[in-house]
């Protein structure tokens, strides 16, 4: 227990981010909890759609199809994958893997019977359908599934199908080219819901970012923060731990090197962190505990003035910084993107109470047209602004008003996480 | 317009630009399969791809309607123009239905979400089905199979761009809810901080203890040590639970700068060095008015102090001397014992460095040391009143 803490503390430094234990299980699984399954539905209908215009398609076709069953095995057998696939969805909400891999090494059956069926055809405008069929059906698959194989067993049934148009394309002609957009309409759409999902995690992940960082701007003046939070009680568990072995006489006297070099490894670190974090500030706590601003943004502030701000100050400098940082990116000349927060104490000063100080936000790598309009909004709620354009950077000046009397961190919060407690 | 709005605008944009773009470019490159069309239909067609992809591109840029009115008019004018090319084939034909069914419903997927999108949409669908129906029968050609890609093609477009909306929605729900649990759990986790942090007396007799224990006890019996490692155990468990606190372990948990805590504090840490060997003298003053902050951080120092001669001078017994006049409240630690070379020690060793001199740095003191070897040593420690 304690080695770990000891051990757990010194690898930290090293590893770029990692946030706090709590905000991390708060964080929970994007793909499923945050509107993923709403996603998923919504690509299944899609699929839907395109797996009847297939059908359709193989009706159509219908009288032109070699004397014998035709494509219709090939859509059979499509049916009942389908239905296992959809039936074992609904029975367990996890789709144990062997049935995955199953289902899909499956899909080689329709696959093999539609080309078989349709093989020589092409001249008389008849190719595969179910076969198509069966890379659309994967559109589903990659919302619920996997981001990677279901893709990927699309390209590979296209790329089958193009195979089979090109082996008849000096006799069916122009046909071929309509086999191959059949063929491409059995990968086309997987990818652009492979797109869609990735894109809309990607966006439920910044928000959640945003939003868990965001209740860093209720916190009081100086905060310690989350994570030197958790530390300090698993510090304060671990000498208990040690301290009470010692008090019952587990642990002998004088102490063998190892507990006694646990307890003074304990002493150091349980000084610094009682000492430290008086200046920190929840704008520190906001940059360090998100995936997002963490490798872009510096803050420095020595005498901690962002805790001076008032909530709503600190909701517009957090959302500018966010902005900031999520505008879209342009050239690639303009180097990498970083943001640097500075705060310096002003001689404003009234009756022995700061009442204010100046900001710069330095911004590199982003020109100042490609700013978010919101962006200056939300630095407008901080304070009154004025920007600087450089050759290759703009930094904003802000000068900040703060209430000297004004005390964030609600007692009524704060009541709250008491009551939580007991 | 919400931000989440905007961001989800952007998603939708690069769908319906990345299909758009492929709609325009696959059916151009049908158009160019040898026999396909005529050179005179060919050019038509790929200036009217070209036009069609410049078009989508303008869209998912920024979103605006009339691009993708364009992007619309653009492909019904291909189906038109390549539907009643008199070398009408399989190659036109796919290029057609490309053209209804990808090109053209790309702009569904960004439009369906915006204000009444679903009726716009369906009416650019109905544009295009009709331009699909006219050239069917001004041609004569069975065009059944482009006007089915057509359909399906917005019907997909349009249930990505619905859900995908819907989706973002309930996302944004959820967020909304995680982010008010974290704020609390946040809170909480601030508060339990604060608490640890503020149990200063506390934390300075476990620090006194965990030090004596990595150096093996010097100087300590045994049984004392036990049983100042067992009372400490206890109050740490007590601040874990965040048990009720009776009044006398108060003031050890967080004093107040309350007379009668004072003297309690005070005399909490004489006790704990006479338990370890060194007897206290507490001589001056009882009461001070103090901020709890800077009271702390002079009794932390003392402490800290206490626990150098106890170690390092080589008596058991030392002095403290408080006194104050109108802006200074002096402490004074004096011990008869060994002394030192003030000059000899480093004066940023961790110990003494952070320990005095950092605490009351923090509240606007300072510390001085005076020692010589062989006479003992006075370490002044001041804080400014309020």
């Amino acid at each position: 227990m304690i080695e770990r803490a000891v051990d757990e503390a010194s690898t930290r430094r090293g590893r770029m981010f990692r946030r706090p234990s709590r905000s991390a299980r708060a964080a929970g699984d994007v793909r499923e909890s945050h509107g993923g399954r709403r996603l998923a539905t919504g690509i299944t209908i899609a699929a839907v759609f395109i797996v009847l215009a297939h059908l359709m398609h193989a009706m159509a076709m219908a009288e032109f199809y070699r004397p014998g069953p035709g494509p219709w095995p090939a859509w059979v057998a499509l049916g009942v994958i389908l239905a296992v696939g959809v039936v074992s969805r609904f029975v367990s909400r996890t789709l144990p893997d062997w049935l995955y891999v199953t289902l899909l090494v499956a899909l080689i059956l329709p696959v093999w019977l539609d080309v078989a069926a349709t093989a020589g055809l092409l001249e008389f405008g008849v190719m595969p359908t179910a076969a198509a069929a069966a890379g659309a059906i994967l559109m589903p698959v990659t919302a619920i599934r996997g981001t990677r194989v279901p893709p990927g067993v699309s390209i590979a049934v296209a790329a089958v199908l193009v195979v089979a148009a090109a082996l008849q394309a000096t006799a069916a002609g122009p046909y071929t080219v309509a086999a191959v957009a059949v063929a491409a309409t059995a990968c086309f759409p997987v990818l652009l819901a492979l797109f869609c999902v990735t894109g809309f995690r990607r966006l439920a992940r910044r928000e959640l970012d945003l939003s868990l960082v965001q209740s860093t701007v209720g916190t009081p003046r100086s905060a310690v923060g989350m994570r030197a939070s958790e530390e300090l009680a698993r510090l304060d568990f671990d000498a208990e731990t040690l301290l009470d072995g010692v008090g019952s006489g587990r642990i002998a006297i004088p102490l063998p090197p190892d507990a006694a070099e646990t307890a003074a490894a304990l002493a150091a670190r349980l000084r610094v962190r009682l000492i430290e974090g008086r200046t920190d500030t929840w704008l520190r706590h906001a940059v360090t505990e998100s995936a997002y601003l963490s490798d872009r943004v510096t803050v420095e502030d020595p005498a901690g003035c962002a805790g001076l701000l008032s909530q709503e100050q600190r909701d517009g400098l957090l959302l500018a910084l966010w902005l900031l940082v999520a505008a879209e990116r342009t050239k690639r000349s303009l180097g990498p993107r970083s943001v640097t927060v500075e705060c310096r104490e002003t001689m404003d000063e009234f009756e022995g109470e700061v009442t204010g100080f100046d900001m710069s936000i330095e911004v590199f790598g982003l020109p100042r047209r490609r700013v978010d309009p919101a962006t200056w909004d939300a630095i407008g709620s901080v304070g009154v602004h004025d920007v600087v354009t450089g050759a290759d950077n703009f930094r904003i000046d802000i000068a900040c008003r703060v209430d000297p009397h004004l005390h964030i961190g609600s007692p009524v919060a704060r009541g709250a996480a008491r009551s939580r407690r007991s | 317009m919400k931000r989440i709005h905007k961001e989800r605008d952007r998603l939708l944009r690069r769908l319906a630009r990345v299909s758009g773009l492929v709609g325009a470019a696959s059916a151009l490159v049908c158009l160019m399969v040898p026999g396909a069309v005529r050179p005179l239909g060919l050019a038509i067609g790929a200036l009217l791809s070209i036009a069609v992809g410049a078009l989508v591109g303008l869209h998912s840029a920024r979103g605006a309607l009339l691009p993708a009115l364009g992007v619309v008019a653009g492909a019904a004018a291909f189906i038109v123009t390549v539907g009643l090319s008199p070398t009408a084939n399989a190659a036109t034909v796919t290029a057609m239905a490309v053209s209804g069914g990808v090109t053209s419903a790309a702009v569904a997927i960004s439009l369906v979400v915006r204000p009444r999108g679903l009726l716009l949409v369906t009416g650019l669908a109905a544009v295009v089905l009709v331009s699909i129906w006219v050239t069917a029968a001004l041609g004569g050609n069975d065009l059944r199979a482009v006007a089915v890609a057509t359909v399906t093609g917005w019907a997909v477009c349009v249930v990505l761009g619905i859900w995908t909306d819907r989706a973002i929605a309930d996302a944004t729900d959820r967020i909304a809810e995680v982010g008010r649990a974290h704020e609390a759990e946040r809170l909480a986790s601030e508060f339990e901080a604060q608490q640890r942090q503020d149990a200063r007396v506390l934390h300075d007799t476990v620090l006194a203890t965990l030090s004596l224990l990595a150096h093996s006890g010097v100087g300590v019996g045994p049984s004392a040590l036990r049983q100042q490692a067992g009372d400490d155990a206890r109050l740490l468990r007590q601040l874990r639970l965040g048990a009720p606190l009776d009044a006398g372990s108060t003031a050890i948990f967080s004093p107040e700068s309350d007379d009668d805590v004072l003297s309690t504090t005070f005399e909490s840490v004489r006790q704990r060095f006479a338990r370890m060997g060194l007897d206290v003298n507490w001589h001056g003053a009882g009461r001070l008015a103090l901020p709890r902050e800077t009271l702390d951080a002079l009794l932390g120092a003392v402490g800290e102090c206490l626990e150098n001669v106890r170690r390092h001078s080589g008596v058991n017994e030392a002095d403290v001397t408080v006194t104050d006049d109108d802006h200074t409240v002096r402490a004074m630690v004096t011990d008869a014992g060994t002394g030192f070379e003030p000059e000899a020690v480093d004066g940023g060793r961790l110990g003494y460095a952070e320990s005095v001199v950092g605490r009351l740095h923090s509240v606007g003191g300072r510390a001085r040391i005076f020692s010589s070897p062989g006479s003992g040593t006075t370490v002044m420690l001041e804080v400014p009143k309020p």
